[in-house]
C-alpha cells in the first residue's frame, strides 16, 4: 500500500540509546510540508527513554504546525518500554502499518 | 549448563559505553536460562541506569568509571548495581529525566539510590528461570 | 417662633396703654393751660382792681392837697371802670375754682365805703377835716390793698397748684415714656438673645444634623467603595476562567470560609502562555476578609506579570518576594510553576506552601516537594525548581492549607486529602476540584478559606487504538 502524497514517513532502526542522541534529534525534524507523518520505529531493536522526550518533543511541533503524527511499534521492547513510562495513551500507537496510515489519511483529512 | 551467578563489568563512560554493558548483560541471563521477556524488561530498566550513570560521568568533566555488577540469586531474584563515580548532579535542564526513574520503577521491585561516594542504582528484578533445557 | 410672639403681645398690650396713658395726661395738661390761662385773666383782672382804686385814691388825694382839677381825670376813670372790674373778678375767679371767696365782695364794700366816706367829702368844695378823713382813709385803703393782697396770694396758690398739676402730669407722662421705652428696649433685647439663643440653637442643630449627614455619607460611601471593592475582586476572581486546552485539562474551587466574605486571602490562576504551557499559580494571604483579598490581588497579580516576563518559578518567587516586601504587610504562601501539555512535564517553585499532590495512573498519590520561605517575609529569601515528568492520565492537585488543616491534625488532614483525590479522580465527574472538596468537606467544619486548582494531563486523542503488545 502506498501512502498518501501528504504522509511523510520517518523510519528509524537498530538500538537507539544516548550514543545516537543527536542523530535522533536530527531526524525527528519536521522538514518538509505534510499533513501528517508515521514514525516508523519497527526496526529498532532497543530503545530508551531518551527516544521518548524526542518523540515528545516532535509530537507537540508537530501539534502546533496542526499536522498528525503517528508511531508504528512493532517491537516488545520498545512497546513495553512506552507502556513503564507512562507514555502508551501520548501518541497514537498501532502495530499494524495500514492502520497506521488510514488514522493518518483521516487525520490529514 | 547454567552460567556464572554473578558478573561485573566495568567501562570507562563514554556515549558509546552501555551498548556492551547491556549486551553483556543480556547474554549473561540468558546464559542462566532467564525468561526472554524477564531479560528484555531488565535490559530496559538497567539501560536506563547505564544511560544516567554515564550522563552523570560527562556532567563531571572527566572519565569516569562506569561499573556494572549483576548476581542471580536462586528463587528467581536479580540484583543489578550501577555505580558511576561522578557525583549526584542535579540536571535540571534535561529532557526526558524523568521517564528514566520511573521506567526502573515499573519494572524492579525495589530500587535505591546510594549516593555517597559516588552513584549507585541498586536494582532487585524477578528473575525467573526457564527451565534448562537437559 | 415663641419670643417673637411673646414681643407681638407685649407690645400689644403695651402700646394701648401708653397711648392711653398719653391720651389722658395729654387731656390733663391741656386742662392745666386752660386753668392757666384763667387764672393769668383773673390776675390781669385783680391787677386792674387795685390799679383803679390806686387811681381813685391817687386823684383824690392830689385834688385834696392841689385842689388842681386834673387829678379829677384818673379819679373819675377809675370810678367808672372799677364796679365793672370788680363785677368781672368774681367770674374770673369762678373760672379757676375760687368762686366763693368773701375778698370780692369786701373789696367792693370797702372800696364803696372810702368812695362814700373819703373820696366824696374830700372832694366837696370845702371839707372839714382833711387830715382825719385822710386817716381815715388810709385805714380804709389798707383794707383794701390787704384783701387784694390775699386775692393774689389765693391767685398765685391756684397757680402754683396748676403747675404743680401738669408738672406731675408732664411727670407721669415722661415716666409713661421712659417705662414703655424701658419695657419695649427690655423686650426688643430679651427677644434678640432669645432669638440669637434659638438662632445659635437651631444653628447647633443644624450643625450637629448636618455633620451626621456628612458622617452617613462617608459611611456609606465607604461602605459602597468597599462593597465596591469586594464586587470587583469578586467579578475579577469568578470572570477568571480556567484555560480551555484539548490536553490539559483544570477543575478548581474556591469556598471562602464565611459566607458573606465573598473574597479572602486564597487565588488560583491557570493562563496558558503558549499552545501547548499553561502557568499555574495557587497561593494564600494570610488574613482573610477585604484587606487580604487587596493583598491576593497584588501578589497574583505580581506573579502572573513576572511569570509571563519569563524565567524560572523559583525566579518569579523571588522577584514577587522583592515586590512584596516593599509594599505589603502581610505574608503570602504560594505555589507557581508551569505545565507542559506537549511534553507531560512540569515545573513549579514554592513558598511555604503546601506540598502538590501528584496522581498517576498505576500509582498512588503522592506529595512532591516544597519548601521555601512564603512571600514578603525574608529578604533574598531562596527557592528552588522543582522539575517532574509526569504522564498522560496523571493529575495534579494544588490546593491552600485550609485543604489539610480542617482537624488540628496536619497528618491526619494530609491523609484525608489524599484519599479524597484518588476518590475524585475516580468519579467521572469532570469539576475534580469540587469533588476533591466535597469528598474532604462532607461531615466536616469548613474552618479556613479553601482553594483547589486540578490539572489534568490528557491522553492522546487515538491512544490505545492499537493492540498492546504484550
Amino acid at each position: 500500500m502506498n501512502p498518501a502524497p501528504t504522509i511523510g514517513v520517518i523510519a528509524l532502526s537498530g538500538e537507539l540509546d544516548l550514543a545516537r542522541r543527536t542523530e535522533l534529534q536530527e531526524v525527528l525534524r519536521l522538514r518538509d510540508v505534510h499533513a501528517s507523518i508515521l514514525v516508523d520505529l519497527s526496526a529498532v531493536t532497543y530503545a530508551d527513554s531518551s527516544i521518548l522526550a524526542e518523540l515528545l518533543r516532535f509530537r507537540a511541533d508537530a501539534a502546533r504546525r496542526k499536522v498528525a503524527v503517528a508511531l508504528l511499534i512493532t517491537t516488545r521492547q520498545l512497546s513495553r518500554l512506552v507502556q513503564y513510562a507512562g507514555l502508551g495513551d501520548a501518541f497514537a500507537i498501532y502495530d499494524d502499518r495500514g492502520a497506521a496510515l488510514s488514522y493518518l489519511s483521516e487525520a490529514a483529512g | 549448563m547454567t552460567g556464572r551467578s554473578e558478573l561485573r563489568v566495568h567501562r570507562v563512560a563514554k556515549g558509546d559505553s552501555a551498548r556492551p554493558l547491556r549486551h553483556a548483560l543480556a547474554s549473561f541471563m540468558k546464559a542462566a536460562q532467564v525468561d526472554e521477556d524477564t531479560i528484555d524488561d531488565i535490559v530496559t530498566a538497567v539501560g536506563e541506569a547505564l544511560a544516567n550513570a554515564i550522563e552523570h560521568a560527562y556532567d563531571d568533566g572527566r572519565d569516569g568509571r562506569i561499573e556494572l555488577y549483576v548476581r542471580l540469586a536462586e528463587p528467581g531474584l536479580a540484583e543489578v548495581q550501577v555505580c558511576d563515580e561522578g557525583t549526584f548532579i542535579q540536571r535540571e535542564d534535561r529532557q526526558g529525566r524523568g521517564f528514566g526513574l520511573r521506567i526502573v520503577r515499573s519494572i524492579a521491585r525495589s530500587v535505591s539510590i546510594d549516593t555517597s561516594g559516588g552513584t549507585t542504582v541498586h536494582m532487585i528484578f524477578n528473575a525467573p528461570r526457564t527451565e534448562p533445557a537437559a | 417662633m415663641r419670643p417673637f410672639f411673646l414681643t407681638a403681645v407685649v407690645l400689644a398690650l403695651l402700646v394701648p396703654t401708653v397711648v392711653a396713658g398719653g391720651l389722658f395726661e395729654r387731656h390733663y395738661i391741656a386742662q392745666a393751660f386752660t386753668v392757666s390761662e384763667d387764672l393769668r385773666v383773673a390776675r390781669t383782672t385783680e391787677f386792674a382792681a387795685l390799679r383803679y382804686q390806686l387811681d381813685e385814691e391817687t386823684g383824690v388825694r392830689g385834688f385834696a392837697a392841689t385842689r388842681d382839677p386834673l387829678f379829677l381825670g384818673p379819679y373819675r376813670d377809675a370810678r367808672a371802670n372799677l364796679p365793672p372790674t370788680l363785677d368781672a373778678l368774681p367770674l374770673d375767679l369762678a373760672k379757676v375754682g375760687i368762686g366763693d371767696t368773701p375778698l370780692v365782695a369786701d373789696l367792693a364794700a370797702t372800696n364803696a365805703t372810702w368812695v362814700r366816706t373819703v373820696a366824696e367829702p374830700l372832694l366837696a368844695p370845702r371839707s372839714r377835716d382833711d387830715a382825719a378823713i385822710e386817716r381815715r382813709g388810709k385805714n380804709i385803703v389798707d383794707r383794701y390793698r390787704t384783701d387784694i393782697a390775699q386775692l393774689d396770694s389765693l391767685l398765685r396758690d391756684r397757680q402754683n397748684q396748676v403747675d404743680v398739676e401738669a408738672q406731675s402730669a408732664i411727670n407721669r407722662i415722661v415716666v409713661l415714656m421712659l417705662a414703655s421705652a424701658f419695657l419695649i428696649v427690655l423686650v426688643a433685647v430679651a427677644s434678640v438673645l432669645q432669638q440669637n439663643r434659638l438662632g445659635a440653637r437651631l444653628e447647633d442643630q443644624r450643625l450637629r444634623a448636618e455633620a451626621e449627614e456628612r458622617r452617613n455619607l462617608e459611611l456609606r460611601a465607604a461602605f459602597d467603595v468597599e462593597k465596591r471593592i469586594a464586587d470587583t475582586l469578586q467579578d475579577a476572581f469568578v470572570q477568571r476562567p480556567l484555560p480551555s486546552h484539548p490536553m490539559l485539562t483544570f477543575s478548581a474551587t474556591y469556598v471562602p470560609a464565611s459566607e458573606e466574605a465573598k473574597v479572602g486571602g486564597d487565588w488560583y490562576d491557570a493562563v496558558e502562555i503558549g499552545e501547548q504551557r499553561v502557568l499555574f499559580t495557587l497561593g494564600d494571604v494570610e488574613g482573610h476578609g477585604i484587606e487580604a483579598a487587596v493583598t491576593m490581588n497584588r501578589a497574583r497579580q505580581a506573579l502572573t506579570t513576572a511569570a509571563l516576563t519569563g524565567g524560572d518559578p523559583a525566579a518569579v518567587l523571588t522577584r514577587v518576594n522583592g515586590e512584596l516586601l516593599r509594599s505589603e504587610a502581610r505574608m503570602v504562601t504560594a505555589v507557581v510553576g508551569y505545565a507542559d501539555a506537549g511534553s507531560y512535564e512540569f515545573a513549579y517553585a514554592t513558598a511555604g506552601h503546601p506540598p502538590p499532590i501528584l496522581l498517576e495512573p498505576g500509582r498512588e498519590p503522592r506529595m512532591l516537594a516544597c519548601g521555601g520561605l512564603p512571600l514578603g517575609v525574608m529578604e533574598n529569601a531562596r527557592y528552588a525548581v522543582e522539575r517532574v515528568q509526569s504522564v498522560p492520565g496523571a493529575l495534579l492537585v494544588l490546593y491552600t492549607d485550609g485543604a489539610v488543616e480542617h482537624s488540628h491534625d496536619v497528618v491526619a488532614g494530609e491523609d484525608v486529602l489524599l484519599g479524597a483525590v484518588v476518590t475524585a479522580s475516580r468519579s467521572s465527574e469532570r469539576d475534580i476540584a469540587s469533588r476533591i472538596h466535597a469528598n474532604i468537606f462532607e461531615g466536616r467544619q469548613v474552618g479556613d478559606d479553601v482553594a483547589i486548582l486540578t490539572i489534568g494531563f490528557g491522553r492522546h486523542p487515538a491512544a490505545g487504538a492499537a493492540k498492546r503488545i504484550a
